[in-house]
């Protein structure tokens, strides 16, 4: 299967915070949901991959090119939370800069898209809602007829409604299998529905890039005493913590753990939920 | 880069129409009533200056990051200022041209002095033009906000310059014949001495555009 996009060994250093050795790949026909609290590095692999920043080491191929290059850049559609044009500018205004832009800008579609998301063309985005603006930023995305849709928080700060409809056009975009979307998210819910893998980093590291239903009934939410957790192997606590209600453990292969603890409660395992064991037992 | 300039060229009048209607009466008004070209020539160090907003635009609403994000060559980006910069520029020259030959058809004195409108509008333009191709530099260099501070102190501390050395006594003994024998010179080889200056400003402009461009691969967002 063709990867759109394949990170090796990224590496990005600031004061303070350091992206170290992050591999990622994005196949073809995919959405993947990368994943990790505020300032593990999601941005920072994003900008990277998008030539907006240059990485200190590893290698990054975007639809088998340099991400600076023009033909690499001309088949992705970006959608940032907070980067797009001024706001005094119409819809009108961005089809003709956008058309002066992208060779295969298609104002046709982008209207339709601005129809199809109830966006007036002559109204300026500043008197657009939230929501509306970042349709309008998806419009403007998928309006050259990207292979490849990376999404930053896009959305955040949605109503379910609009999340809900912008989550069915995302699976509507991959419906080809030639397609793809790498989409950063805090709502993991988001990714539960429709990401096809997950990446999760966690303090500059990617821990792990799954296939999503794999990872959703791989990993389960262990609920005993603090002893009977201890009886585990090592190998299938991946974290742990201990409350006034008792103790509970974030575990992988569940039919492992049940053949050990065989009264014990597993519960299935949210996403978020792997974040806050994971977040936690890391601060300990 | 098409698409760039109509995005500045745009974004700049959203946030300037009113104010440069209100400009254009006023001093058009002015220019007339007083018999004064200095708003003219003032209008166009403003629109030069205007550009500068362009800068700080980009970046308050995030355009800086998105636009490395678009198959555009990273120079195309910074030339794209340059050249809304030049158009803005260009509009208030022609502003200019139009209102003063105006005001001399109504006051009578279109005859003697057109000559003059048109070279003193072509040394402001040339000394516009390389001025706010510095200011041009400076804020993709650092930050519009910082260029404008820089290039104010730089006037500042050439005006304390003359200031501290007329005090000092030292400009007493300066050749001021030889400045009178240029003026004179100028009077009469107008027309070079405006092609000489807006050649001058040509050379300034690429300059700052090329060590912008430099400037500008090297920067994250």
């Amino acid at each position: 299967m063709e990867n759109l996009i394949e990170v090796h060994g990224l590496c990005k250093r600031y004061k303070g915070f350091a992206l170290e050795n992050v591999d990622l790949t994005v196949p073809a026909g995919t959405i993947v949901g990368l994943i990790g609290e505020n300032g593990a590095g999601k941005t920072t692999t994003l900008k990277s991959i998008l030539h907006v920043i240059r990485p200190d080491g590893g290698t990054i191929r975007l639809l088998g090119g340099d991400p600076d290059a023009e033909a690499s850049r001309s088949e992705v559609g970006v959608v940032f939370e907070d980067a797009y044009f001024y706001g005094g500018l119409s819809a009108r205004q961005i089809d003709r800069i956008m058309s002066g832009i992208h060779r295969s800008w298609d104002s046709g579609l982008f209207f339709d898209y601005c129809r199809r998301f109830e966006l007036e063309e002559k109204k300026p985005v500043k008197d657009f809602s939230r929501g509306m603006r970042i349709k309008m930023s998806l419009a403007t995305a998928l309006s050259h007829r990207p292979r490849l849709l990376v999404l930053d928080e896009a959305t955040s700060g949605l109503d379910p409604v609009v999340r809900g409809e912008l989550l069915d056009l995302f699976l509507e975009f991959i419906q080809d299998e030639a397609h793809s979307i790498l989409l950063s998210s805090h709502i993991t819910g988001d990714l539960e529905r429709v990401a096809d893998q997950i990446a999760y980093i966690h303090q500059g590291r990617l821990l792990f890039q799954r296939d999503k239903d794999e990872l959703l009934e791989d990993t389960a939410i262990l609920r005993c005493a603090a002893g009977e957790i201890d009886r585990l192997p090592k190998e299938l606590v991946l974290a742990r913590h201990s409350g006034p209600m008792g103790a509970a453990a974030l575990v992988q292969h569940p039919e492992k753990v049940r053949r050990y603890l065989p009264a014990a409660v597993l519960d299935r395992a949210r996403i978020d939920e792997m974040m806050q064991f994971i977040a936690g037992r890391d601060a300990q | 880069m098409r698409g760039l300039i109509y995005k500045d060229f745009d974004t700049l009048m959203e946030v300037y129409k009113k104010n440069l209607l209100l400009v254009a009466v006023l001093y058009g008004f002015m220019t007339v009533a007083m018999k004064n070209d200095f708003f003219l020539y003032f209008s166009i160090w403003m629109m030069g200056f205007y550009g500068l907003t362009a800068f700080s635009l980009d970046t308050q609403c995030g355009w800086d990051r998105y636009a490395r994000t678009l198959p555009i060559q990273d120079w195309k980006i910074v030339a794209a200022k340059f050249v809304t910069g030049l158009l803005y520029i260009g509009i208030a020259v022609a502003y200019s041209i139009v209102m003063g030959v105006v005001s001399r058809i109504v006051n009578g004195t279109l005859a003697h002095s057109w000559g003059e409108l048109l070279a003193t509008v072509g040394l402001i333009t040339a000394i516009v033009v390389a001025s706010t191709s510095i200011m041009y530099f400076l804020a993709v260099k650092f930050s519009p906000e910082k260029a404008r501070t820089y290039f104010m102190i730089v006037f500042m501390a050439i005006f304390a310059g003359f200031f501290l050395l007329d005090r000092a006594g030292i400009l007493e003994d300066f050749p001021v014949e030889r400045l009178q024998t240029f003026g004179l010179w100028l009077e009469g080889n107008a027309a070079l001495a405006v092609l000489l200056a807006l050649l001058a400003a040509a050379v300034v402009l690429l300059v700052m555009l090329a060590a912008a461009c430099g400037v500008y691969r090297r920067k994250e967002f």
